[in-house]
C-alpha cells in the first residue's frame, strides 16, 4: 500500500496536477457557492473540459471541485441563510445567526477548519477501508456483479424524496433508455430507430441535461429575483482554543460524515443532519444550538466534506455509485476508458491512489484558497441569474458538442434538459434516472452472463452467497423506507 | 395547475411511452443461445415496472384530486421558460449553418435581451467573454474543432 501512496505522491506533485487541484477547488466554491449549482452540475459540466486530459489530471480536477463545491454552499449559508448546497442546510442553523450577531468571520472560519478537517480524517479513512473492500471484490463474478447492480438500484427508495412511486418511475425510466441501443449480448438494435442510437444514448450529454439545462429553465424563472442583503463580515479568524475545545466533535462529526457517505443513497446531506443532532447530545451547551452554536456549525460542516470521501468509497472498490455525483465521476472515468471496481486497483492504481493524495492535499488548499478569498465567493452570488443562466446554457452545449465533435450530444443534452425540467416539476426526481443510466447496462449484462455460466438456472443467485446477501440487502433497503412510511401513517 | 390533474397527465405520458416501448419490443428476435432471455427480456421487465407505477401514479393523483387536494404546481415565468427552450432549439438549428461563433452569439444575445439584461456593455461583455473563452479554451488549448 505504501508503494502505491507513494506513486500517487509522484503522480498528483506535479506542476500540472496541482495547479488542476487549484484550479478545480477555485470552480468548486464557485460551483458551491451559487445557490442552484450543485456538486452535481459543478462535475458535469467541468467533465467535458477533461477529455483530453491524461486521467489522472481530470479525477483530481474532479474531485478538489467536489470537495471544494460541498464547502462552498457554506459561504452562502452563513452569508444570506441560503444553503449554496442541499448539503449546507444544516450550516445555516447556525451559521446564520452568528452572522446576524456580527460574527460572520469567525462563522466562515469555523466551517472552513471544520471542512478541511472532514476531509483529512475521511480520507485516512477511506485510505484504510477502500483497499481491503476492492480487494474482497476481486473475487466476484457475473452473479456478484448483478447483486451489487441490484443493490445500488435499490437505493432510488432512498433518493425518492416525498413519492416512492415517482421515484421508481424515474428508475424505470432511466432504465428504458439505457436499453436503447444495440442489446449488449448478441448485438441487436433495441428501440434504434435512427443511425445514431446504434450507439445508445451518450451518458454525458444527457446528465449534463438533466442536471445543468433543467437548472438553467429554473433560473429563467427566476431572473428577475433581486439579489438578497448579505451579512458584513468585520474580520476573518477564529481562536485556536476553539478548535481545540472541539476536537472530539470534529473527529466524531468526520466519523459519521464518513460512515454515511460509504452508505449508498445517504449522501452528504443526511451526513450533516445525523453530526448536528449527535454534536447537540454530546454538547453541554444545547440551548445555544439553533442560536449560533459553533459546535453544531462545526459538526454539519466537517460531516458534510467527510461524506465526499465516503463515496468515493464504493465507486472506486466496488465501482457503484452511492449518489448523483458519483453516478456522474463513474461516467468521467468511463469517458476516459477506465472502468471503476477492483481491478482498478490493480489494473490502474495511480488512479486511485491520486485520487487520496489528492483528497489529503485538497484539505490545505481548500483551507487557504477559502480564507484569502472568502469576500471574492461571497460576491459570487452577486452575479445575475438571467447572465448566470445564459452561461450555464453555454458551457452545457459546448460541453455536450464537445462529447463527440457532433451536433447529436447537442440534441441529447437538450431533450434531456427539458425532460429534466418536466420530471422536477411534476417532482420525479432525476438522481434515480441518473443512477439507472450508470447501473442499468451493469445490471443486464452481468444477470445474461451469470445465466449463461449457470447453464440456464434462473436462481443461480441462491448458489452464490454473495449474490444472495446482496439481493436481500437490495430487499431491505427497498422495502424498509416503505414500511416506515406505512407505520408512520398508522401512528397517525 | 392543480399536482394532481399534472400528476394524472405524467402518469398517461409515462404510460403512452411505455405502450410505444412495448410495440417495439415484440418485434425483437429471441436469443439463438438458449441459456440466454434474449434482447427483449429486460425491456419487457422494465415496460411491466412502468405500466404499474404510471397506474399507481394516476390512481393515487386521482384520489388527491376527489379529496379536495389544492397542491399546486407554478411555473412562475412560464413564458420565460419557453422562450429559452425555443432559442435553444433555433440555436441547435443555426450551429451547422451559421457556425459556432454567430450562432452563439446571436442564442446568447436573445437569452440576456429576454431575461431582462439590456445593457449594451453586458451584452458585448458576456457574449465577447464566452466566445473568448470557447475560442481559447475549447478550439485552442483542447483542440476541439467548432463548427
Amino acid at each position: 500500500m505504501l508503494e502505491n501512496l507513494l506513486l500517487g505522491v509522484n503522480e498528483v506533485f506535479q506542476w500540472k496536477i496541482l495547479l488542476g487541484l487549484l484550479m478545480g477547488t477555485v470552480i468548486g466554491y464557485f460551483v458551491g457557492a451559487m445557490p442552484g449549482l450543485t456538486p452535481s452540475i459543478g462535475i458535469a459540466l467541468l467533465i467535458p473540459f477533461t477529455f483530453s486530459m491524461d486521467p489522472v489530471m481530470a479525477m483530481v480536477m474532479l474531485m478538489s471541485l467536489y470537495m471544494a463545491a460541498e464547502y462552498g454552499g457554506a459561504i452562502t449559508a452563513i452569508i444570506i441563510n441560503t444553503p449554496g448546497t442541499p448539503a449546507a442546510a444544516a450550516t445555516a442553523f447556525d451559521g446564520y445567526p452568528m452572522a446576524k450577531r456580527g460574527e460572520a468571520g469567525k462563522a466562515l472560519t469555523i466551517s472552513i477548519v471544520a471542512s478541511a478537517v472532514g476531509a483529512v480524517v475521511s480520507t485516512i479513512l477511506l485510505i484504510f477501508t477502500a483497499i481491503p473492500m476492492a480487494n474482497w471484490a476481486l473475487e466476484f463474478g457475473p452473479a456478484e456483479y448483478f447483486g451489487l447492480a441490484v443493490f445500488g438500484l435499490s437505493l432510488v427508495s432512498s433518493l425518492s424524496g416525498k413519492s416512492m412511486s415517482k421515484g421508481f418511475l424515474g428508475m424505470l425510466f432511466g432504465l428504458l433508455v439505457a436499453t436503447i441501443g444495440l442489446d449488449p449480448v448478441n448485438g441487436t438494435p433495441r428501440f434504434a430507430w435512427n443511425p445514431h442510437l446504434f450507439e445508445g444514448i451518450p451518458f454525458l450529454p444527457a446528465l449534463i441535461g438533466l442536471f445543468a439545462l433543467s437548472e438553467v429553465f429554473y433560473m429563467f424563472e427566476n431572473v428577475k429575483d433581486k439579489p438578497v442583503e448579505m451579512q458584513k463580515i468585520n474580520g476573518i479568524g477564529a481562536p485556536v482554543s476553539l478548535f481545540t475545545k472541539m476536537w472530539g466533535n470534529l473527529i466524531r462529526s468526520s466519523v459519521i460524515g464518513y460512515i454515511i457517505g460509504v452508505i449508498p443513497g445517504a449522501g452528504a446531506t443526511v451526513a450533516s443532519f445525523v453530526s448536528y443532532n449527535e454534536a447537540r447530545r454530546f454538547s453541554k451547551n444545547k440551548d445555544q444550538f439553533g442560536k449560533g452554536s459553533a459546535e453544531g456549525l462545526a459538526a454539519c460542516e466537517a460531516a458534510n466534506n467527510a461524506a465526499v470521501a465516503g463515496t468515493t468509497a464504493p465507486l472506486l472498490s466496488l465501482g457503484i455509485p452511492g449518489s448523483a455525483s458519483a453516478a456522474i465521476l463513474i461516467g468521467a472515468l468511463t469517458i476516459q476508458g477506465i472502468q471503476p471496481g477492483p481491478l482498478l486497483f490493480t489494473e490502474h492504481p495511480e488512479i486511485p491512489y491520486s485520487i487520496f493524495i489528492a483528497l489529503l492535499l485538497s484539505a490545505p488548499v481548500m483551507l487557504v484558497l477559502g480564507l484569502i478569498g472568502l469576500r471574492i465567493w461571497m460576491r459570487v452570488t452577486l452575479i445575475p441569474k438571467g447572465v448566470l443562466a445564459v452561461l450555464v446554457a453555454g458551457i452545457s452545449l459546448l460541453g455536450a458538442y464537445t462529447y463527440s465533435n457532433s451536433m447529436y450530444p447537442v440534441w441529447v443534452a437538450i431533450i434531456f434538459g427539458i425532460i429534466g425540467y418536466g420530471f422536477r416539476k411534476v417532482g420525479i426526481p432525476t438522481a434515480p434516472v441518473v443512477l439507472a443510466l450508470v447501473l442499468g447496462f451493469m445490471m443486464e449484462v452481468n444477470f445474461r452472463r451469470a445465466l449463461t455460466v449457470s447453464g440456464g438456472d434462473m436462481f443461480f443467485v441462491f448458489t452464490k452467497p454473495i449474490a444472495l446477501v446482496l439481493i436481500i440487502l437490495s430487499l431491505i433497503t427497498l422495502f424498509l423506507p416503505i414500511i416506515r412510511r406505512t407505520l408512520s401513517k398508522s401512528d397517525m | 395547475m392543480k399536482i394532481a390533474v399534472v400528476e394524472i397527465g405524467a402518469g398517461i405520458v409515462m404510460l403512452a411511452i411505455a405502450l410505444i416501448a412495448l410495440s417495439e419490443a415484440v418485434q425483437l428476435p429471441p436469443s439463438m443461445n438458449p441459456m440466454d432471455i434474449g434482447p427483449a427480456a429486460f425491456p419487457y421487465l422494465i415496460i411491466g415496472g412502468i405500466i404499474v407505477c404510471s397506474l399507481v401514479l394516476i390512481v393515487k393523483a386521482y384520489r388527491k384530486h376527489s379529496q379536495g387536494d389544492e397542491e399546486k404546481v407554478t411555473i412562475v415565468r412560464a413564458n420565460m421558460v419557453v422562450v429559452s427552450i425555443v432559442i435553444l432549439i433555433v440555436y441547435a438549428i443555426l450551429i451547422p449553418i451559421l457556425g459556432y461563433y454567430l450562432s452563439t452569439a446571436l442564442a446568447m444575445i436573445g437569452l440576456l435581451l429576454s431575461s431582462g439584461q439590456k445593457r449594451l456593455i453586458k451584452l458585448v461583455f458576456v457574449t465577447g467573454g464566452f466566445l473568448l473563452f470557447a475560442w481559447i479554451g475549447f478550439e485552442n488549448i483542447l483542440g476541439v474543432p467548432l463548427p
